[in-house]
Protein backbone atom coordinates (compact mmCIF):
# COMPACT_ATOMS: atom_id res chain seq x y z
CA UNK A 1 0.00 0.00 0.00
CA UNK A 2 3.00 2.40 0.83
CA UNK A 3 3.89 1.69 -2.49
CA UNK A 4 1.03 2.43 -4.32
CA UNK A 5 1.00 5.58 -2.46
CA UNK A 6 4.53 6.68 -3.54
CA UNK A 7 3.74 5.83 -6.73
CA UNK A 8 0.57 8.15 -7.37
CA UNK A 9 2.64 10.61 -5.23
CA UNK A 10 5.23 10.40 -7.68
CA UNK A 11 2.78 10.19 -10.50
CA UNK A 12 1.11 14.22 -9.27
CA UNK A 13 4.33 15.89 -8.07
CA UNK A 14 5.53 15.10 -11.86
CA UNK A 15 2.74 16.85 -13.44
CA UNK A 16 3.36 20.40 -14.09
CA UNK A 17 -0.72 20.80 -13.51
CA UNK A 18 -0.33 19.66 -9.86
CA UNK A 19 1.63 23.42 -9.80
CA UNK A 20 -1.05 25.41 -11.62
CA UNK A 21 -2.77 26.14 -7.95
CA UNK A 22 0.39 26.85 -5.80
CA UNK A 23 1.62 29.09 -8.49
CA UNK A 24 -1.19 30.89 -9.09
CA UNK A 25 -1.64 31.75 -5.01
CA UNK A 26 2.13 32.78 -4.93
CA UNK A 27 1.55 35.23 -7.50
CA UNK A 28 -2.18 36.19 -6.80
CA UNK A 29 -1.49 36.72 -3.30
CA UNK A 30 1.30 39.06 -3.15
CA UNK A 31 -0.27 41.35 -5.55
CA UNK A 32 -3.56 41.58 -3.36
CA UNK A 33 -1.62 42.63 -0.61
CA UNK A 34 0.54 45.27 -2.37
CA UNK A 35 -3.26 46.58 -3.72
CA UNK A 36 -4.18 46.51 -0.41
CA UNK A 37 -0.87 48.79 0.94
CA UNK A 38 -1.18 50.89 -1.86
CA UNK A 39 -4.77 51.47 -1.40
CA UNK A 40 -4.74 51.95 2.41
CA UNK A 41 -6.26 55.18 2.38
CA UNK A 42 -9.38 54.91 0.43
CA UNK A 43 -10.03 51.27 1.87
CA UNK A 44 -9.75 52.62 5.26
CA UNK A 45 -12.51 55.13 4.13
CA UNK A 46 -14.98 52.37 3.52
CA UNK A 47 -14.38 50.12 6.26
CA UNK A 48 -14.94 52.96 8.95
CA UNK A 49 -18.01 54.54 6.49
CA UNK A 50 -20.36 56.15 8.61
CA UNK A 51 -18.82 55.18 11.75
CA UNK A 52 -16.61 58.23 11.84
CA UNK A 53 -18.92 60.31 13.25
CA UNK A 54 -19.46 57.83 15.83
CA UNK A 55 -15.80 56.56 16.71
CA UNK A 56 -12.44 57.97 17.03
CA UNK A 57 -9.78 55.93 15.65
CA UNK A 58 -6.02 55.98 16.35
CA UNK A 59 -3.97 54.63 13.58
CA UNK A 60 -4.46 52.10 11.13
CA UNK A 61 -6.83 49.34 11.09
CA UNK A 62 -4.80 48.11 7.85
CA UNK A 63 -2.45 45.51 9.03
CA UNK A 64 -1.67 41.90 7.85
CA UNK A 65 -4.51 40.21 9.57
CA UNK A 66 -6.97 42.29 8.03
CA UNK A 67 -5.42 41.58 4.93
CA UNK A 68 -5.31 37.99 5.09
CA UNK A 69 -8.70 37.84 6.20
CA UNK A 70 -10.44 40.43 3.37
CA UNK A 71 -7.91 37.81 1.08
CA UNK A 72 -9.32 34.51 2.13
CA UNK A 73 -12.48 35.71 2.74
CA UNK A 74 -12.48 36.76 -1.60
CA UNK A 75 -10.13 33.82 -2.59
CA UNK A 76 -11.83 31.26 -0.73
CA UNK A 77 -14.93 31.00 -2.90
CA UNK A 78 -12.73 30.28 -5.87
CA UNK A 79 -10.72 27.60 -4.29
CA UNK A 80 -13.44 25.06 -5.21
CA UNK A 81 -11.47 25.07 -8.46
CA UNK A 82 -8.26 24.73 -7.77
CA UNK A 83 -9.49 21.77 -5.78
CA UNK A 84 -10.48 20.10 -8.69
CA UNK A 85 -7.23 20.24 -10.44
CA UNK A 86 -5.57 17.11 -9.34
CA UNK A 87 -8.57 14.78 -8.70
CA UNK A 88 -10.48 15.52 -12.05
CA UNK A 89 -7.86 13.55 -13.82
CA UNK A 90 -6.55 10.87 -11.64
CA UNK A 91 -8.88 8.61 -12.41
CA UNK A 92 -10.09 9.53 -15.77
CA UNK A 93 -6.62 10.48 -16.80
CA UNK A 94 -5.24 7.18 -16.62
CA UNK A 95 -8.35 5.59 -18.02
CA UNK A 96 -7.95 8.01 -21.20
CA UNK A 97 -3.97 7.54 -21.27
CA UNK A 98 -4.26 3.81 -21.29
CA UNK A 99 -1.52 3.83 -18.36
CA UNK A 100 -4.20 1.44 -16.15
CA UNK A 101 -3.73 -0.97 -18.91
CA UNK A 102 0.22 -1.51 -18.08
CA UNK A 103 -0.71 -0.73 -14.41
CA UNK A 104 -3.54 -2.42 -13.40
CA UNK A 105 -2.20 -5.59 -15.00
CA UNK A 106 0.26 -6.04 -12.13
CA UNK A 107 -0.49 -8.14 -9.08
CA UNK A 108 -1.85 -5.14 -7.24
CA UNK A 109 -5.71 -4.90 -6.23
CA UNK A 110 -8.07 -2.17 -7.62
CA UNK A 111 -8.85 -1.58 -4.26
CA UNK A 112 -5.52 -0.55 -2.68
CA UNK A 113 -5.00 1.54 -6.08
CA UNK A 114 -8.11 3.25 -5.34
CA UNK A 115 -7.50 4.27 -1.84
CA UNK A 116 -4.02 5.59 -2.96
CA UNK A 117 -5.57 7.99 -5.28
CA UNK A 118 -8.08 8.80 -2.77
CA UNK A 119 -5.02 9.37 -0.25
CA UNK A 120 -3.15 11.84 -2.20
CA UNK A 121 -6.45 13.63 -3.60
CA UNK A 122 -7.13 14.49 0.48
CA UNK A 123 -3.34 15.22 0.84
CA UNK A 124 -3.09 17.64 -2.19
CA UNK A 125 -6.22 19.00 -1.14
CA UNK A 126 -4.91 19.96 2.36
CA UNK A 127 -1.57 21.47 1.15
CA UNK A 128 -2.80 23.68 -1.42
CA UNK A 129 -5.38 24.96 1.68
CA UNK A 130 -2.91 25.10 3.90
CA UNK A 131 0.17 27.11 1.91
CA UNK A 132 -3.02 29.18 0.74
CA UNK A 133 -4.12 30.20 4.66
CA UNK A 134 -0.26 30.28 5.61
CA UNK A 135 1.38 32.13 2.82
CA UNK A 136 -1.82 34.69 2.78
CA UNK A 137 -0.57 35.31 6.64
CA UNK A 138 2.84 35.52 5.95
CA UNK A 139 2.94 37.51 3.23
CA UNK A 140 0.27 39.86 4.91
CA UNK A 141 2.39 39.80 8.00
CA UNK A 142 5.34 40.79 6.36
CA UNK A 143 4.15 43.61 4.23
CA UNK A 144 1.99 45.00 6.32
CA UNK A 145 2.80 44.46 9.98
CA UNK A 146 0.42 42.69 12.88
CA UNK A 147 -2.18 44.83 14.80
CA UNK A 148 -5.36 44.03 16.01
CA UNK A 149 -8.12 42.51 13.43
CA UNK A 150 -11.44 44.19 12.88
CA UNK A 151 -14.33 42.34 11.76
CA UNK A 152 -18.42 42.58 11.02
CA UNK A 153 -20.35 40.98 13.59
CA UNK A 154 -23.51 42.33 14.62
CA UNK A 155 -21.56 45.24 14.84
CA UNK A 156 -17.73 46.20 15.23
CA UNK A 157 -15.49 43.06 16.48
CA UNK A 158 -12.34 44.16 17.63
CA UNK A 159 -10.21 40.90 17.98
CA UNK A 160 -6.80 41.39 19.58
CA UNK A 161 -4.09 39.66 18.36
CA UNK A 162 -3.79 36.76 20.39
CA UNK A 163 -6.88 35.99 20.06
CA UNK A 164 -6.42 35.67 15.93
CA UNK A 165 -4.00 32.88 15.08
CA UNK A 166 -6.41 30.37 16.38
CA UNK A 167 -9.17 31.55 14.75
CA UNK A 168 -7.43 31.41 11.66
CA UNK A 169 -6.45 27.59 12.04
CA UNK A 170 -10.10 27.11 12.80
CA UNK A 171 -10.92 28.31 9.49
CA UNK A 172 -8.42 26.38 7.71
CA UNK A 173 -9.77 23.27 9.34
CA UNK A 174 -13.23 23.59 8.32
CA UNK A 175 -12.43 25.01 5.17
CA UNK A 176 -10.26 21.89 4.38
CA UNK A 177 -13.07 19.79 4.86
CA UNK A 178 -15.07 21.72 2.39
CA UNK A 179 -12.63 21.35 -0.37
CA UNK A 180 -11.96 17.49 0.67
CA UNK A 181 -15.89 17.30 -0.06
CA UNK A 182 -15.27 19.10 -3.28
CA UNK A 183 -12.26 17.16 -4.32
CA UNK A 184 -14.04 13.89 -3.71
CA UNK A 185 -17.20 14.81 -5.58
CA UNK A 186 -14.59 15.69 -8.60
CA UNK A 187 -12.81 12.07 -7.96
CA UNK A 188 -16.40 10.76 -8.19
CA UNK A 189 -17.05 12.18 -11.10
CA UNK A 190 -13.00 11.19 -12.62
CA UNK A 191 -14.38 7.71 -11.73
CA UNK A 192 -16.64 7.95 -14.54
CA UNK A 193 -15.49 10.15 -17.05
CA UNK A 194 -13.37 9.88 -19.63
CA UNK A 195 -11.36 13.24 -20.03
CA UNK A 196 -10.54 15.10 -16.79
CA UNK A 197 -12.49 18.23 -18.42
CA UNK A 198 -15.70 16.93 -17.51
CA UNK A 199 -15.23 15.83 -13.59
CA UNK A 200 -14.04 20.01 -13.43
CA UNK A 201 -16.76 21.10 -15.18
CA UNK A 202 -19.31 18.99 -13.49
CA UNK A 203 -18.20 19.51 -10.07
CA UNK A 204 -17.56 23.57 -10.53
CA UNK A 205 -21.44 23.10 -12.15
CA UNK A 206 -22.68 21.59 -8.77
CA UNK A 207 -20.54 23.77 -6.77
CA UNK A 208 -22.07 27.13 -8.59
CA UNK A 209 -25.91 25.65 -8.29
CA UNK A 210 -25.53 24.70 -4.14
CA UNK A 211 -23.79 28.13 -3.83
CA UNK A 212 -27.23 29.92 -5.68
CA UNK A 213 -29.23 27.94 -3.19
CA UNK A 214 -27.42 29.16 -0.14
CA UNK A 215 -27.74 32.72 -1.66
CA UNK A 216 -31.31 33.02 -2.65
CA UNK A 217 -33.24 33.46 0.46
CA UNK A 218 -35.78 30.90 -0.49
CA UNK A 219 -37.88 29.08 2.29
CA UNK A 220 -37.08 25.44 0.66
CA UNK A 221 -33.49 26.61 -0.34
CA UNK A 222 -32.85 27.86 3.09
CA UNK A 223 -34.24 24.30 4.42
CA UNK A 224 -32.01 22.08 2.42
CA UNK A 225 -29.30 24.53 2.26
CA UNK A 226 -27.75 23.71 5.64
CA UNK A 227 -26.97 19.54 4.43
CA UNK A 228 -25.35 20.92 1.31
CA UNK A 229 -21.56 20.96 1.75
CA UNK A 230 -21.45 23.97 -0.73
CA UNK A 231 -22.91 26.14 2.22
CA UNK A 232 -20.20 25.53 4.31
CA UNK A 233 -17.66 27.18 1.36
CA UNK A 234 -17.41 30.61 3.54
CA UNK A 235 -17.37 28.72 6.98
CA UNK A 236 -13.75 30.77 7.23
CA UNK A 237 -16.18 33.73 7.83
CA UNK A 238 -17.66 32.29 10.82
CA UNK A 239 -14.64 31.56 12.95
CA UNK A 240 -13.96 35.02 13.45
CA UNK A 241 -17.51 35.82 15.20
CA UNK A 242 -18.01 35.79 18.72
CA UNK A 243 -19.23 33.39 20.33
CA UNK A 244 -17.81 30.89 17.68
CA UNK A 245 -21.00 29.10 15.90
CA UNK A 246 -19.72 25.62 17.32
CA UNK A 247 -22.99 23.75 16.09
CA UNK A 248 -22.40 25.38 13.18
CA UNK A 249 -18.94 23.95 12.37
CA UNK A 250 -20.05 20.28 13.95
CA UNK A 251 -22.52 20.57 11.24
CA UNK A 252 -20.47 21.43 8.49
CA UNK A 253 -17.80 18.20 9.45
CA UNK A 254 -21.15 16.16 9.73
CA UNK A 255 -22.32 17.81 6.14
CA UNK A 256 -18.87 17.10 4.70
CA UNK A 257 -17.86 13.58 6.10
CA UNK A 258 -21.40 12.41 5.21
CA UNK A 259 -21.05 13.76 1.25
CA UNK A 260 -17.36 12.74 1.18
CA UNK A 261 -18.22 9.31 1.96
CA UNK A 262 -20.41 8.77 -0.18
CA UNK A 263 -18.93 10.30 -3.24
CA UNK A 264 -15.96 7.95 -2.29
CA UNK A 265 -18.31 4.83 -1.80
CA UNK A 266 -19.66 5.43 -5.14
CA UNK A 267 -16.89 6.53 -6.82
CA UNK A 268 -14.67 3.07 -5.05
CA UNK A 269 -17.67 0.84 -6.71
CA UNK A 270 -17.32 2.34 -9.99
CA UNK A 271 -13.68 1.84 -10.04
CA UNK A 272 -13.98 -1.45 -9.14
CA UNK A 273 -15.95 -3.07 -11.26
CA UNK A 274 -15.71 -1.06 -14.36
CA UNK A 275 -13.71 -2.88 -16.80
CA UNK A 276 -10.80 -1.22 -18.81
CA UNK A 277 -11.72 -0.90 -22.53
CA UNK A 278 -9.92 2.27 -23.91
CA UNK B 1 -0.39 -25.29 -19.67
CA UNK B 2 -3.42 -23.08 -19.61
CA UNK B 3 -6.86 -23.48 -20.66
CA UNK B 4 -9.65 -21.50 -21.40
CA UNK B 5 -13.42 -23.00 -21.02
CA UNK B 6 -16.34 -21.70 -22.13
CA UNK B 7 -14.97 -18.09 -21.90
CA UNK B 8 -18.05 -15.79 -22.93
CA UNK B 9 -18.26 -11.71 -22.72
CA UNK B 10 -21.53 -9.45 -23.40
CA UNK B 11 -21.41 -5.99 -23.84
CA UNK B 12 -25.02 -5.38 -23.23
CA UNK B 13 -26.95 -6.77 -26.38
CA UNK B 14 -23.36 -7.79 -28.45
CA UNK B 15 -21.56 -11.69 -27.25
CA UNK B 16 -18.16 -9.91 -27.83
CA UNK B 17 -17.33 -14.00 -26.74
CA UNK B 18 -19.25 -16.87 -27.00
CA UNK B 19 -17.97 -20.38 -25.40
CA UNK B 20 -14.25 -19.54 -26.40
CA UNK B 21 -12.70 -22.43 -25.13
CA UNK B 22 -8.65 -23.61 -26.42
CA UNK B 23 -5.88 -24.67 -24.93
CA UNK B 24 -2.07 -23.36 -24.73
CA UNK B 25 0.73 -25.63 -24.76
CA UNK B 26 3.55 -24.83 -22.31
CA UNK B 27 6.62 -23.07 -23.79
CA UNK B 28 4.76 -22.17 -27.20
CA UNK B 29 4.25 -18.80 -29.12
CA UNK B 30 0.47 -19.50 -29.34
CA UNK B 31 -1.56 -17.32 -31.85
CA UNK B 32 -4.68 -16.01 -31.14
CA UNK B 33 -5.70 -14.97 -34.76
CA UNK B 34 -8.98 -13.17 -35.97
CA UNK B 35 -10.37 -10.00 -38.25
CA UNK B 36 -10.62 -6.88 -36.32
CA UNK B 37 -13.43 -7.29 -34.00
CA UNK B 38 -13.26 -11.07 -33.97
CA UNK B 39 -13.08 -10.41 -30.07
CA UNK B 40 -9.25 -10.95 -29.95
CA UNK B 41 -8.66 -7.76 -27.48
CA UNK B 42 -11.32 -8.60 -25.37
CA UNK B 43 -10.39 -11.99 -24.80
CA UNK B 44 -6.80 -10.90 -24.29
CA UNK B 45 -8.22 -8.02 -21.52
CA UNK B 46 -9.45 -11.18 -19.62
CA UNK B 47 -6.96 -12.37 -17.98
CA UNK B 48 -5.18 -9.13 -16.58
CA UNK B 49 -8.59 -8.66 -14.99
CA UNK B 50 -8.87 -5.39 -17.08
CA UNK B 51 -12.51 -6.88 -17.66
CA UNK B 52 -14.24 -7.92 -14.64
CA UNK B 53 -17.41 -8.96 -15.76
CA UNK B 54 -17.04 -12.58 -18.06
CA UNK B 55 -17.98 -16.00 -17.44
CA UNK B 56 -16.07 -19.18 -17.96
CA UNK B 57 -13.35 -21.13 -16.52
CA UNK B 58 -9.69 -20.55 -16.62
CA UNK B 59 -7.42 -23.45 -16.15
CA UNK B 60 -3.82 -22.68 -15.17
CA UNK B 61 -1.40 -25.92 -14.82
CA UNK B 62 -5.03 -28.10 -14.17
CA UNK B 63 -5.50 -25.67 -11.41
CA UNK B 64 -8.71 -24.14 -11.39
CA UNK B 65 -8.46 -20.21 -10.88
CA UNK B 66 -11.47 -18.15 -9.46
CA UNK B 67 -12.29 -15.13 -11.35
CA UNK B 68 -9.27 -12.35 -11.38
CA UNK B 69 -6.62 -14.95 -9.61
CA UNK B 70 -3.99 -13.05 -8.91
CA UNK B 71 -2.07 -15.82 -10.29
CA UNK B 72 -3.27 -14.44 -13.64
CA UNK B 73 -0.73 -11.18 -12.87
CA UNK B 74 2.30 -12.75 -10.87
CA UNK B 75 2.61 -15.35 -13.31
CA UNK B 76 1.96 -13.53 -16.38
CA UNK B 77 3.31 -10.56 -17.84
CA UNK B 78 0.48 -8.55 -20.45
CA UNK B 79 0.98 -6.04 -23.52
CA UNK B 80 -2.34 -5.19 -23.95
CA UNK B 81 -3.33 -3.24 -27.20
CA UNK B 82 -0.67 0.03 -28.12
CA UNK B 83 2.18 0.23 -25.32
CA UNK B 84 1.17 3.13 -22.85
CA UNK B 85 3.10 5.41 -20.41
CA UNK B 86 3.31 7.70 -17.91
CA UNK B 87 4.88 9.89 -21.06
CA UNK B 88 6.18 12.95 -18.52
CA UNK B 89 8.16 9.97 -17.26
CA UNK B 90 11.88 8.47 -18.41
CA UNK B 91 11.20 5.11 -19.12
CA UNK B 92 13.48 4.05 -16.12
CA UNK B 93 11.18 5.96 -14.02
CA UNK B 94 7.73 3.86 -15.59
CA UNK B 95 9.62 0.71 -14.66
CA UNK B 96 10.49 1.83 -11.53
CA UNK B 97 6.75 2.57 -10.73
CA UNK B 98 6.05 -0.87 -12.18
CA UNK B 99 8.65 -2.87 -10.22
CA UNK B 100 7.69 -1.16 -6.79
CA UNK B 101 4.10 -2.77 -7.00
CA UNK B 102 5.03 -6.13 -8.26
CA UNK B 103 7.63 -6.05 -5.66
CA UNK B 104 10.63 -6.10 -8.08
CA UNK B 105 14.10 -5.72 -7.49
CA UNK B 106 15.44 -2.44 -9.45
CA UNK B 107 18.59 -4.59 -10.66
CA UNK B 108 16.09 -6.28 -12.68
CA UNK B 109 14.79 -3.13 -14.66
CA UNK B 110 18.80 -2.53 -15.81
CA UNK B 111 17.90 -6.62 -17.13
CA UNK B 112 14.56 -5.92 -18.95
CA UNK B 113 16.22 -3.00 -20.56
CA UNK B 114 19.24 -4.79 -22.19
CA UNK B 115 17.16 -7.25 -23.72
CA UNK B 116 14.76 -4.99 -25.37
CA UNK B 117 17.84 -2.72 -26.05
CA UNK B 118 16.73 0.64 -24.29
CA UNK B 119 19.76 0.89 -22.04
CA UNK B 120 21.30 3.75 -23.45
CA UNK B 121 17.65 5.84 -24.00
CA UNK B 122 16.61 4.58 -20.03
CA UNK B 123 16.78 8.35 -18.93
CA UNK B 124 14.65 9.77 -21.75
CA UNK B 125 10.72 10.92 -21.49
CA UNK B 126 8.54 7.81 -22.82
CA UNK B 127 7.17 11.27 -24.95
CA UNK B 128 10.44 11.43 -26.62
CA UNK B 129 9.65 7.62 -27.93
CA UNK B 130 9.31 6.40 -31.48
CA UNK B 131 6.23 3.55 -31.49
CA UNK B 132 8.56 0.79 -32.04
CA UNK B 133 10.83 1.76 -28.58
CA UNK B 134 7.44 2.43 -27.06
CA UNK B 135 6.51 -1.21 -27.92
CA UNK B 136 9.56 -2.46 -27.05
CA UNK B 137 9.79 -0.97 -23.75
CA UNK B 138 6.21 -2.50 -23.34
CA UNK B 139 7.86 -6.19 -23.68
CA UNK B 140 10.26 -4.71 -21.03
CA UNK B 141 7.22 -4.02 -18.61
CA UNK B 142 5.92 -7.15 -19.34
CA UNK B 143 8.91 -8.82 -18.21
CA UNK B 144 9.96 -6.81 -15.41
CA UNK B 145 8.42 -9.57 -12.70
CA UNK B 146 9.93 -12.42 -14.56
CA UNK B 147 6.38 -14.30 -15.53
CA UNK B 148 6.01 -17.46 -16.68
CA UNK B 149 3.50 -16.43 -19.41
CA UNK B 150 3.58 -14.16 -21.77
CA UNK B 151 0.68 -12.09 -23.42
CA UNK B 152 0.86 -9.84 -26.24
CA UNK B 153 -1.76 -8.28 -27.96
CA UNK B 154 -0.55 -7.42 -31.46
CA UNK B 155 3.15 -7.13 -31.01
CA UNK B 156 3.82 -6.28 -34.55
CA UNK B 157 1.06 -3.36 -34.76
CA UNK B 158 2.27 -0.28 -36.05
CA UNK B 159 5.83 -1.68 -36.67
CA UNK B 160 7.93 -0.55 -39.11
CA UNK B 161 10.10 -3.67 -41.11
CA UNK B 162 13.20 -3.59 -38.97
CA UNK B 163 11.37 -2.50 -35.76
CA UNK B 164 9.11 -6.28 -36.55
CA UNK B 165 12.26 -8.21 -37.23
CA UNK B 166 13.67 -6.83 -33.93
CA UNK B 167 10.13 -7.93 -31.81
CA UNK B 168 9.92 -11.09 -33.86
CA UNK B 169 13.85 -12.26 -32.45
CA UNK B 170 12.96 -11.11 -29.08
CA UNK B 171 10.15 -13.56 -29.04
CA UNK B 172 11.74 -16.06 -30.21
CA UNK B 173 14.54 -15.46 -27.66
CA UNK B 174 11.94 -15.13 -25.13
CA UNK B 175 10.68 -18.97 -25.92
CA UNK B 176 14.26 -20.27 -26.30
CA UNK B 177 14.37 -18.80 -22.54
CA UNK B 178 11.52 -20.68 -21.58
CA UNK B 179 8.80 -18.27 -21.58
CA UNK B 180 5.20 -19.18 -23.21
CA UNK B 181 4.13 -16.45 -25.35
CA UNK B 182 -0.15 -16.11 -26.45
CA UNK B 183 -0.02 -13.56 -28.72
CA UNK B 184 -3.11 -11.72 -31.02
CA UNK B 185 -2.63 -10.89 -34.65
CA UNK B 186 -4.55 -10.17 -37.17
CA UNK B 187 -1.35 -10.88 -39.54
CA UNK B 188 -1.23 -14.42 -40.60
CA UNK B 189 2.78 -13.31 -41.65
CA UNK B 190 2.69 -12.86 -37.99
CA UNK B 191 1.72 -16.38 -37.38
CA UNK B 192 3.55 -18.10 -40.21
CA UNK B 193 7.27 -16.60 -39.44
CA UNK B 194 6.37 -16.87 -35.12
CA UNK B 195 3.86 -19.34 -33.72
CA UNK B 196 4.29 -22.84 -33.00
CA UNK B 197 0.28 -23.00 -32.47
CA UNK B 198 -2.60 -21.10 -33.02
CA UNK B 199 -6.26 -20.61 -32.63
CA UNK B 200 -8.44 -18.70 -34.65
CA UNK B 201 -11.38 -15.90 -33.45
CA UNK B 202 -13.67 -15.08 -35.61
CA UNK B 203 -17.20 -13.20 -34.45
CA UNK B 204 -16.27 -14.15 -31.05
CA UNK B 205 -15.93 -17.82 -31.56
CA UNK B 206 -12.62 -19.92 -31.95
CA UNK B 207 -11.11 -22.70 -33.51
CA UNK B 208 -9.20 -25.59 -31.57
CA UNK B 209 -5.59 -25.25 -31.21
CA UNK B 210 -4.19 -25.91 -34.00
CA UNK B 211 -0.42 -26.98 -34.20
CA UNK B 212 1.53 -24.98 -37.39
CA UNK B 213 3.53 -28.01 -38.17
CA UNK B 214 0.70 -30.10 -38.43
CA UNK B 215 -1.38 -27.18 -40.24
CA UNK B 216 1.65 -27.32 -42.69
CA UNK B 217 2.46 -30.56 -43.44
CA UNK B 218 -1.37 -30.95 -43.98
CA UNK B 219 -1.63 -28.08 -46.44
CA UNK B 220 -1.80 -28.61 -50.33
CA UNK B 221 -1.23 -25.27 -51.23
CA UNK B 222 2.37 -24.63 -53.15
CA UNK B 223 4.01 -21.47 -54.88
CA UNK B 224 5.75 -21.51 -58.21
CA UNK B 225 7.87 -19.07 -59.43
CA UNK B 226 8.80 -19.76 -63.23
CA UNK B 227 10.76 -18.17 -66.28
CA UNK B 228 7.21 -18.47 -68.49
CA UNK B 229 4.38 -17.84 -65.91
CA UNK B 230 1.45 -17.44 -69.06
CA UNK B 231 2.94 -21.15 -70.46
CA UNK B 232 2.61 -22.75 -66.91
CA UNK B 233 -0.95 -21.66 -65.75
CA UNK B 234 -1.79 -22.97 -69.02
CA UNK B 235 -0.17 -26.72 -68.42
CA UNK B 236 -1.31 -26.77 -64.63
CA UNK B 237 -5.02 -25.97 -65.91
CA UNK B 238 -5.06 -28.61 -68.09
CA UNK B 239 -3.79 -31.43 -65.14
CA UNK B 240 -5.41 -33.65 -63.50
CA UNK B 241 -2.80 -33.02 -60.35
CA UNK B 242 -3.13 -29.58 -59.59
CA UNK B 243 -5.56 -27.03 -59.56
CA UNK B 244 -4.58 -22.86 -60.03
CA UNK B 245 -5.68 -20.87 -57.78
CA UNK B 246 -4.48 -17.49 -58.39
CA UNK B 247 -1.04 -15.47 -59.29
CA UNK B 248 0.21 -12.78 -58.10
CA UNK B 249 4.03 -10.80 -59.08
CA UNK B 250 4.60 -14.17 -61.45
CA UNK B 251 4.38 -16.34 -58.10
CA UNK B 252 1.46 -18.73 -59.20
CA UNK B 253 -0.49 -20.34 -56.12
CA UNK B 254 -1.73 -23.83 -56.95
CA UNK B 255 -2.88 -26.62 -54.36
CA UNK B 256 -2.02 -30.05 -55.45
CA UNK B 257 -3.97 -33.55 -55.72
CA UNK B 258 -0.98 -35.99 -55.44
CA UNK B 259 1.42 -36.88 -52.82
CA UNK B 260 4.40 -36.46 -54.61
CA UNK B 261 3.95 -32.87 -55.96
CA UNK B 262 7.30 -31.63 -56.42
CA UNK B 263 8.57 -34.88 -58.91
CA UNK B 264 5.51 -34.56 -60.53
CA UNK B 265 5.36 -30.42 -60.75
CA UNK B 266 9.01 -30.88 -62.74
CA UNK B 267 7.38 -33.62 -64.93
CA UNK B 268 4.33 -30.92 -65.67
CA UNK B 269 6.84 -28.10 -66.38
CA UNK B 270 9.71 -29.93 -67.84
CA UNK B 271 9.98 -26.85 -70.74
CA UNK B 272 9.64 -24.21 -68.14
CA UNK B 273 12.34 -22.81 -66.47
CA UNK B 274 11.88 -23.61 -61.99
CA UNK B 275 12.88 -21.13 -60.31
CA UNK B 276 11.36 -21.64 -56.74
CA UNK B 277 8.71 -24.33 -55.71
CA UNK B 278 7.82 -24.09 -51.68
CA UNK B 279 4.94 -25.16 -49.55
CA UNK B 280 2.45 -22.45 -48.53
CA UNK B 281 0.86 -22.99 -45.55
CA UNK B 282 -3.24 -22.53 -46.00
CA UNK B 283 -3.97 -19.88 -42.90
CA UNK B 284 -5.96 -17.91 -45.07
CA UNK B 285 -8.96 -20.69 -45.05
CA UNK B 286 -9.65 -20.32 -41.40
CA UNK B 287 -11.01 -16.96 -41.98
Amino acid sequence: MINLFYNELLKAFYKRRTYISFILISLLIPAIVYAIDYGAVSLETKIYGQMQDSFIFIGSIINGYLSAYLIIAILITHMPFLSTIIPSEIISGEYSKGTFRIYLTRAILRRDVFFAKVFVVFLYTSMMMFYFFLYSLIISYFILGDGELIVFHKGILLLSEDDIIWRFMLGFIFSNFVMITVASLCLFFSSFSKNSVTPIISTISIVFVGSAISFIPIDIFELIDPYLFTGYIDIFLLAFHYPVPNEIFINCFLVCFSWSFLFILMAYFNFTNRDILE
Amino acid sequence: MLNFKNISKNYKTIKALKDITFSIPENSIFGILGANGSGKSTFMKIMPGLIYDWSGEIYYEDQLLIKNDMILRHDFGYLIESPTFYEYLSARKNLEILARVSNVNFKRIDYVLDLVELSNRSLDKVSAYSYGMKQRLGIAQALLHDPKILVLDEPNNGLDPNGINDMIRLIKNLKSDGKTICLSTHNLKDVEELCTDFTVFKDGLCSNSVSLSDQFIKSRRWVLSVKNPTLAISQIKQSDSFEYINSFNDNILIESKTNDTINSMNALLQDNEIYKISKESNLIEYF
